[in-house]
């Protein structure tokens, strides 16, 4: 059964306004389960638009779009937010709620889906996924404003994993980093993907993150699917738009 | 015909999003803490700022009416008349505008910075609905919260009228006791807090409103304060005026 999608979009399509453009455009594709899926693309693509359809927090003009089988937009809310447990999102800009330490960052959807959970037992399990993502416990008492971009994603990994959620998303999640910062990112969130040994998505321009560290490549161009397929399928795609990606995407980033 | 349309759509989504806040208000889980916080915020952080203007708009107002009723022998009146003008209309009218521009512009731009930096995405996301954990508690603490500040600020502007009226002009102490006594009724306190009550969701409502759908990164959330806090105290003065002819009427 790991063929069967985590994730499935099915003609899905998105116009912000009645007159404007398509952004996504009659878009279908399948995320494998229990794989390491990159969605890439240059910025402007879709991705993030396709991403909050994904997410439930946008509605699509028309088309389906299905998590774990579901339909989200035709859930009832209360079923929809016990649904969203099975969704750990990392930010883009690590989203984290900067009136609470990082902790209780971490701690916050234990205390939100987990109410009868003792607080010790909270904090032992956030302490335990913020050690994991790497972050040493002198961090865990400061609050976000104090942290440098890389420990924030950290923070925002070990919040999205605190519920055990069976997908793990990231959006852009080495956008703004230094190079040594992002290569650490990247190491973690491979490393984050292979204990866990569950699907992972992650949205990126970045082309050697997503050659890094994913085992199925989707490329978005102008809101429609280009290329799906494995890593080694999209190094050898003879398409003129995969391959000028391919080549900038690389060239940029010194890698070959 | 467009504008109209867009005029009538935009308040469609405001009363939407008005019932929706009201709604959770009753709807569990109860987060007391969270309750507690923001009714902190509002009720006790403005009562400085409360107490120091309700004072200042006693003595002024005394002061005022003083200059006008001695001139028919009436200067005994300025205790009941300040008592019954900063009770029914000043009281809650400035505690409105004062807390709406204090509190609101704060609802207004830290619902908005959430926004414009996907907190508020994160919390839907988790599994938490937005409006029940951020705007809902907001919304109590400013129904219940304007009330007690109003109550406030009616009786320290009746002591500032006392301290102007005994300490500077001179007026009998016990006159000014028993004129209030004998003109100032308690309906009048009442129509005052329920004014205020209504202000107070009024302004957490429009600032939270703002704040909730702002866009456009810092500039966004400068903007939708500055309109939360602008429609609010433009929305209280208006309704100031409905509301003390609909009480009249109800009276």
């Amino acid at each position: 059964m790991s063929n069967t999608p985590i994730i499935e979009a099915i003609k899905l399509s998105k116009q912000f306004t009645k007159d404007g453009d398509f952004v996504l455009n009659s878009l279908s594709l399948s995320i494998p389960k229990n794989k390491f899926t990159a969605i890439i693309g240059y910025s402007g693509t879709g991705k993030s638009v396709f991403l909050r359809q994904v997410l439930g927090l946008d509605r699509a003009t028309s088309g389906i779009v299905r998590v774990l089988g579901k339909e989200l937009h035709n859930m009832e809310p209360a079923e929809l937010n016990a649904f969203r447990k099975n969704l750990g999102v990392v930010f883009q800009d690590s989203a984290l709620f900067d009136d609470q330490t990082v902790l209780e960052n971490v701690c916050f959807p234990l205390k939100e889906h987990k109410r009868s959970m003792s607080e010790d037992k909270r904090k032992a399990i956030g302490s335990e996924k913020l050690k994991l993502s790497g972050l040493n416990e002198e961090h865990f008492n400061k609050f976000p404003e104090a942290l440098s971009g890389g420990m924030k994603r950290r923070v925002a990994l070990a919040r999205a994993l605190v519920l055990e959620p069976k997908i793990l998303i990231y959006d852009e999640p080495t956008t703004g980093l230094d190079p040594v910062l992002k290569q650490k990112v990247d190491e973690l969130i491979l490393t984050t993907h292979k204990r866990r040994s569950s699907s992972t998505l992650v949205v990126t321009h970045d082309l050697p993150s997503a050659l890094h560290f994913a085992d199925h490549i989707v490329m978005l161009n102008a809101g429609a699917v280009l290329f799906e397929g494995s890593v080694s399928e999209f190094l050898k795609s003879s398409d003129n738009l995969v391959a000028t990606f391919r080549e900038q995407g690389l060239n940029k980033y010194g890698k070959n | 015909m467009s504008a109209l349309f867009y005029f009538v759509f935009k308040m469609g989504v405001f009363f939407k999003f008005c019932k929706k806040s009201i709604l959770n208000i009753f709807v569990k889980p109860f987060r007391l803490e969270n309750y507690f916080e923001h009714f902190e915020f509002v009720a006790n952080q403005s009562l400085s700022i409360i107490l120091l203007t309700g004072i200042f708009t006693g003595m002024a107002l005394a002061h005022q009416m003083y200059l006008g009723f001695i001139r028919f022998n009436a200067a005994d009146l300025v205790g009941p008349l300040v008592a019954v003008g900063v009770a029914r209309e000043l009281g809650p009218v400035l505690t409105g505008l004062i807390v709406s521009a204090r509190a609101g512009g704060a609802m207004a731009a830290r619902l908005g910075s959430m926004r414009v930096t996907t907190q508020i995405d994160a919390l839907e996301v988790m599994g938490v609905r937005p409006l029940h954990f951020l705007v809902s508690p907001r919304v109590l603490a400013g129904f219940l919260g304007l009330p007690i500040l109003c109550a406030v600020f009616d009786l320290i502007a009746i002591m500032g009228a006392y301290v102007i009226c005994i300490g500077l002009l001179s007026l009998d102490p016990a006159v000014f006791w028993q004129q209030i006594q004998n003109i100032f009724k308690m309906s009048d306190v009442y129509e005052g807090l329920f004014k205020s009550f209504i202000f107070g969701g009024t302004f957490s409502l429009i600032c939270c409103y703002k704040g909730y759908f702002a866009k456009g990164g810092a500039k966004g959330v400068g903007d939708s304060t500055n309109l939360g806090i602008v429609y609010s105290m433009v929305t209280i003065i208006i309704m100031d005026f409905f509301l003390s002819n609909l009480i009249k009427l109800v009276r």
